[in-house]
């Protein structure tokens, strides 16, 4: 009984190791490294600033150029003139109500105070998120900024930009 | 016949051990070529994959991007990238916002499995997959742009994701290659294998061999068979306990053959030694039975019982100083071209048996024979016959063609009650007395230990047997020529029943 045994064992071992043999196996997902970083044209040196509009998969930059007068104020105000043709063929949409009127903008420390005469309450969850992260990020490049966004109805704190 | 049946089914030492040789190689090599393989393949991949994922992420960092892109753009952006893909061009699939774009004429490919889509998107890593689509392997990788310098943190999303296919056909080629490397390399490994497998199946074969040879040359009784001791392993071991063995075993032989000897040349002393006392007493007997008549009646009476005794006395002596002139080997054969018809009727007529014995001799059988020796034999025979069984009693002659050669077989046949079957096996052996209650016979009880000698010694047989209608009877074929050389000691002598 001992000896057949063994031998079994021994024809074995090969016939283990063989099934993961020959030629090349597919494999499951495996995440390697950083993603790429990529820099934009104008980049904010140059005039270009950051205004978020709402993507397939939550809100995006695209670059705005300011021809030299990239403030935040800027910013915030390109973003109220909503998306134009080249945003609307990607894909991309704001949900920001169009604003033509006059805007207060008050930078102190890391807080924005960002002033317009028309409610915000109704304005939505990803407009708060544009609205937030573009003053962010024309603030500051880490985009830790504090956004208060005063309406003539209210006054509402904006979540921070995740990015 | 069986025997060459059996050792075709059984597989010899030899064919055991190469074949444990050969399966130890193929495991051995089996394994390692194994084991060497995974590693290798999984490092040709993991270079091949981790230089495509690194290429991918240079390339895409090395463009300036305008956002929002467009397809134009994104187009570009994949032809770009795809342009450089090393060692091989890849198809490479851009994607932002709802655009899609590649290098190639379709804008998305298949090969892309939902999976790697949704872990590209979710986590801002590279992200990778093998994917073997109808038998070829491809290498599928989505890297997710962000927007940032290396070494500042944070980046931000810039809704761009760009897939990248390559083809793993060179390193599936190198992959085949070490298996076709390892395949064509195990087999002269085997054969390389057999070599020491034949080796060292000799090297255990040869001793096997030796004992066999050894044991089987003791067997015929070379007692002085010895094997050469070679080495210190088991098997010489084993030689040597069997030279110990030998050794002892001759020893013991020997001894016994020298107990033998001191024995029956005690015997052939003793009897030689009463030969003279007793031929002065034969002598004196004689005189003394001759004397018997005017001596009163109870003094002749015990007069001639030492006379008669006296008598039985003398032919025993000479009875066992014949066999031991057979025991010492000392008995020698004075042939002589004889009719074998008139010899057994002058050993009748000599002890007057005419009367009592009828004879069936034909005429002109002529063989070689010692006339003294075949007398003994006949007369043996014929006096047991007579004694023991009862009248008629016949002797017939006749010659007989065996493959062994020309016989002369003389066939004595009593009409007596016939030999009990117990009695049959020992009828030849010394002193036997085959009637138990009749201790003191007429005879010396070596007769038929006699006849068996003398026949023998002329290369014969003498069979005892029961024939089927009553009486026993007593076979002796001779060669008509004996062999020149002696006949071997033990030759086969069958005393069975006929029926």
């Amino acid at each position: 009984m001992r000896r057949p045994r063994t031998g079994v064992l021994a024809l074995l071992l090969p016939a283990v190791l063989l099934p993961a043999a020959c030629g090349v196996r597919p494999s499951g997902v495996v995440e390697v490294g950083d993603p790429a970083l990529v820099q934009t044209v104008p980049d904010a040196a140059h005039g270009g600033v950051a205004v978020y509009l709402k993507g397939p998969d939550g809100v995006l930059p695209v670059i705005r150029d300011t021809e030299g007068k990239a403030t935040a104020g800027r910013a915030v105000m390109m973003l109220f003139d909503g998306p134009r043709d080249a945003d609307r063929a990607a894909g991309l949409t704001s949900e920001l109500p169009s604003y033509f009127g006059a805007m207060g903008m008050e930078l102190d420390g890391t807080t924005v105070r960002i002033t317009v005469y028309r409610p915000v309450r109704d304005f939505s969850a990803v407009a708060r998120q544009q609205l937030s992260c573009t003053a962010a990020h024309a603030r500051e490049d880490s985009g830790a900024v504090t956004v208060v966004l005063k309406g003539n109805d209210t006054t509402l704190t904006l979540e921070r930009c995740p990015f | 016949m069986i025997r060459a049946l059996k050792r075709l089914g059984r597989i010899g030492l030899r064919a055991r051990l190469v074949a444990a040789f050969l399966l130890v190689a193929v495991i051995a090599a089996g394994t390692t070529a194994t084991l060497i393989y995974q590693e290798a393949r999984s490092a040709i991949l993991q270079q091949a994959q981790d230089t495509a994922v690194d290429q991918l992420r240079e390339q895409i960092g090395a463009q300036k991007v305008e956002l929002p892109m467009t397809r134009d753009s994104l187009r570009q952006l994949s032809l770009t990238v795809g342009r450089q893909g090393k060692p091989h061009p890849w198809y490479v699939y851009a994607e932002y916002g709802t655009l899609r774009a590649s290098n190639v004429s379709q804008p998305t490919s298949a090969l892309l499995s939902e999976d790697l889509r949704r872990r590209a998107g979710a986590n801002p890593h590279g992200t990778f997959q093998r994917v073997v689509k109808d038998g070829k392997p491809w290498l599928t990788m989505g890297m997710p742009v962000r927007l940032g310098k290396e070494g500042m943190q944070p980046t931000q999303p810039s809704g761009i994701m760009v897939y990248a296919v390559m083809p793993l056909n060179a390193e599936e080629d190198t992959v085949q290659a070490m298996v076709n490397a390892a395949r064509d390399g195990a087999l002269p490994a085997l054969a390389i294998a057999l070599v020491p497998a034949l080796l060292a199946a000799r090297s255990v074969l040869r001793p096997v061999r030796d004992l066999r040879r050894a044991a089987s040359s003791m067997g015929k009784g070379r007692l002085d068979t010895r094997i050469e001791v070679k080495g210190s392993d088991e098997l010489a071991d084993l030689a040597w306990t069997f030279n110990e063995s030998a050794r002892e075993l001759e020893r013991s032989v020997e001894e016994l053959q020298k107990a033998e000897a001191r024995a029956r040349r005690f015997a052939a002393d003793v009897s030689h030694e009463l030969r003279t006392p007793l031929a002065g007493m034969l002598a004196v007997t004689e005189v003394l039975d001759e004397d018997a008549d005017r001596l009163d009646p109870d003094t002749a009476a015990a007069v001639r019982l030492v006379s008669a005794e006296t008598g039985k006395l003398a032919t025993l002596v000479d009875d066992l100083m014949e066999i031991s002139r057979f025991d010492a080997k000392a008995a020698a054969l004075n042939l002589d071209e004889v009719d074998v018809a008139e010899t057994i009727a002058k050993t009748l007529q000599r002890r007057r048996w005419e009367e009592e014995v009828v004879v069936g001799l034909p005429d002109g059988i002529r063989a070689m024979l010692d006339p003294r020796r075949f007398d003994i034999v006949v007369a043996n025979l014929v006096g047991n016959a007579l004694r023991h069984g009862a009248a008629p009693v016949r002797v017939t002659l006749r010659t007989e063609e065996l493959p062994e050669g020309p016989r002369v077989v003389t066939e004595v046949h009593d009409s007596g009650p016939g030999l009990a079957p117990d009695v049959l096996p020992h009828i030849f052996d010394r002193f036997f007395k085959a009637d138990a209650a009749r201790t003191r016979s007429v005879g010396s009880g070596l007769g038929l230990a006699i006849t068996l000698e003398n026949v023998r010694l002329h290369g014969g047989t003498v069979r005892a047997a029961n024939h089927p209608d009553g009486g026993a009877v007593f076979t002796v074929v001779l060669p008509l020529r004996p062999p020149v050389a002696e006949p071997l000691p033990g030759e086969p002598l069958s005393a069975e029943p006929v029926s």
